[in-house]
């Protein structure tokens, strides 16, 4: 635990990196500024995809060739297929992420996953007890989600700490359990995500709202969880949010959002981390 | 450092941490209040349950006037509801004390005169070694305890279970158990059914990998592994329910005699088979569910991020307009609907079911199949 100073001068900086990116809508006049989607349902590439190959940009700053798929995820040694990922990503072209969630989170599995960079902008990944890039994969469409959440908390968060990313999902999904208690009931097709609640004290580390509740900022989590409803916006990572599991009897936050949506869903389990669950971005029937 | 050294090294911190279960500050008294034991039924709950104020305190509701008296204060926090035990004579609960940063949690168990309290299992927050769960079991005046990490793991900390007797002090290990995570008492048969994380060597495996449930018999000592596929009971021992809280519905129901999933005979919508469900006290197997309004459609189109909103702080957490249901395990008929919050808190030695309304809270007889 600590403030990692030093991690978050280059998270400020890749903030300021960010404002500009959205200013500029990068560099090319091709880019719509929407999303297209990713997932095998959804077409891949645009009709007028202005990007040959060269150094122009096509996205905004955080998708230089405006494929969806982010260039931390396309510079990620990991998702690399010479380094054990499924992908071979070309940051000035378009790729295909052919990530798929199949079967449900309870009993599932992901293929072609994609792993999430381990700190990127307004967020960083702890492992717990899980080894580096073990525990981190999902669908295209959640790392996006996570990416594009951790963009919007760094420009509205009102303290310095970043977005506290825990478990995904294995690198081939199954069941995520048997090294440290508790295991996960879900997390096995590459649709959720735990983050950490905000603490009064800034600092990075757990929480439990629960049993250490004078530390539990409120308005901060709020915050973050509304970087993701920022971010499920087709103009940004495109995800839909199918439910927020949280211990309803601790967080102090109503479970519908102002319009109606009942997105929080009590859960006793989740004390110390709030749980994000995308609807499965390719259908419900692999 | 070699692996004998660094096995003797856990071994004797483990007989630390056991060394301090039986802690006990028998004279300490906040309040020093006394309740007579009599025939009425004994209601306690932790307060402020409605959150308004400190949640710092535990009291006894008197049957006959209706007030409330405190049996016990905290310096810290009791975040969570408090046990009682089969016969109201005990109660437990956890307790958080220490300054913001080294926060310590422990299990208070007092009786109902706030005279005996024992503090057992210290430890932190946050990846810990301390208690992950309890239920009263074994007749009246023992809990079963189970300890491994607490918070978020960093490292393996191995589990236990401990039966610890709260008039003596005296506990018992229950060996051979892979990895405990869940406990419960089935008084129709004097044992403790524990659900066991799946083999680690599931992991990473495609298909949902069985959670392994043991049977302690309390009378004899003797540990056995079952074919059931969850620890709560009903009452009459014919039936039983698992729970999966990270599902919309993520309750399943079995017959006892078979293990099959009999979910699908109950006649309720997936979505009211909520992981909140509860046996009924005082009835064989009736089951009670919390009614849940439909899911809002999702907007086709959005063209604004949504938000949430800080609730209001002065609004209490206490939801008397709320509809329950009560369902025959056997039939899956639906046997009766009433409104209230039962899970405001309260808990009583009584075989009703403690519901808070706008009058005030009332033991209500379960109906009956």
């Amino acid at each position: 635990m600590g403030t990692r100073r030093a991690s978050l001068a280059r998270v400020h900086l890749a903030g300021a990196l960010l404002l500009l990116g959205i200013v500029t809508q990068g560099g090319c006049d091709g880019f719509l500024g929407i999303n297209w989607g990713g997932g095998p349902g959804d077409p891949q590439k645009p009709g007028n995809d202005c990007l040959p190959v060269g150094p122009a940009l096509c996205g905004p700053i955080w998708d230089t060739d405006g494929d969806t798929i982010s260039t931390n995820s396309e510079l990620n040694t990991t998702n690399n297929t010479a380094y054990g990922g499924f992908y071979t990503f070309d940051i000035t072209k378009w790729d295909i992420n052919s990530s798929q969630a199949r079967g449900v989170p309870a009993n599932g599995t992901l293929y072609n996953g994609i792993n999430l960079t381990d700190q990127g902008t307004g967020y960083l990944h702890h492992t717990g007890c899980d080894f580096v890039d073990e525990d981190d994969w999902g669908t295209g469409h959640l790392v996006r989600l996570i990416e594009g959440a951790g963009r919007w908390w760094l420009q509205f968060r009102e303290h310095a700490t970043a977005m506290q990313v825990g478990d995904l999902s294995l690198k081939s999904g199954g069941f995520f359990g048997g090294r440290c208690p508790p295991d996960h009931d879900s997390h096995r097709n590459g649709v959720d995500a735990d983050i950490r609640y905000l603490r009064k004290d800034h600092l990075e580390g757990p929480l439990n709202i629960c049993t250490d509740a004078a530390n539990y900022d409120t308005v901060a989590t709020i915050q973050l969880l509304n970087s993701f409803l920022d971010a499920e916006m087709p103009t940004d990572a495109n995800a839909h949010i199918d439910l927020i599991f949280v211990d309803m009897d601790c967080v102090g936050i109503p479970a519908k959002t102002v319009t109606g949506r009942t997105l929080l869903v009590h859960d006793p389990n989740h004390q110390d981390h709030f749980h994000v669950r995308i609807q499965d971005p390719d259908g419900p029937f692999n | 450092m070699g692996p004998l050294t660094r096995r003797h090294r856990e071994s004797r911190s483990a007989l630390k941490w056991i060394g301090l279960v039986p802690i006990m500050s028998a004279l300490y008294s906040p309040l020093h209040a006394v309740q007579e034991q009599d025939s009425m039924p004994v209601l306690v709950r932790v307060e402020d349950r409605t959150r308004v104020g400190p949640r710092n305190r535990v009291v006894i509701r008197d049957a006959r006037t209706g007030a409330d008296r405190d049996i016990y204060r905290s310096d810290g926090d009791i975040p969570f509801q408090v046990t009682l035990s089969p016969d109201g004579d005990w109660m437990a609960f956890i307790e958080v004390v220490g300054p913001v940063g080294a926060r310590k949690q422990r299990l208070v168990v007092t009786d109902l005169a706030g005279r005996n309290v024992r503090r057992l299992g210290e430890s932190g927050l946050y990846g810990e070694r301390g208690i992950r769960d309890y239920t009263w079991c074994c007749g009246s005046a023992k809990l079963a305890i189970m300890t491994g990490v607490v918070g978020e793991a960093v490292r393996p900390v191995p589990e236990s279970l401990y039966v610890v007797d709260v008039q003596t002090g005296a506990e018992q290990s229950v060996k051979g158990l892979p990895r405990p995570l869940h406990v419960a008492w089935a008084a129709f048969d004097s044992s403790l059914y524990i659900k066991c994380a799946p083999p680690p060597e599931a992991r990473g495996k495609p298909g949902d990998p069985a959670s392994p449930v043991y049977r302690y018999h309390v009378p004899s000592g003797r540990l056995s592994r079952t074919t059931h596929r969850g620890i709560f009971f009903s009452p009459d021992g014919n039936y039983y329910f698992d729970v999966r809280w990270v599902e919309d519905s993520g309750f399943r129901l079995y017959r006892a005699s078979d293990d099959e999933n009999i979910t699908p005979r109950l006649a309720l919508s997936p979505r009211q088979l909520g992981p909140d469900a509860m046996w009924v006290i005082g009835a064989g197997h009736v089951l009670v569910f919390i009614e849940k309004e439909p899911r809002a459609p999702e907007p086709k189109a959005r063209r604004q991020p949504d938000r949430f909103q800080l609730t209001d702080r002065d609004a209490p957490l206490v939801y008397p307009d709320r509809w329950n249901v009560e369902v025959d395990a056997e039939t899956g008929r639906v046997i009766d609907r009433f409104q209230g919050d039962i899970r405001a808190g309260w808990k009583t030695n009584a075989p009703t079911l403690p519901v808070e309304r706008r009058s005030g809270v009332q033991l209500v007889r379960p109906g009956r199949p």
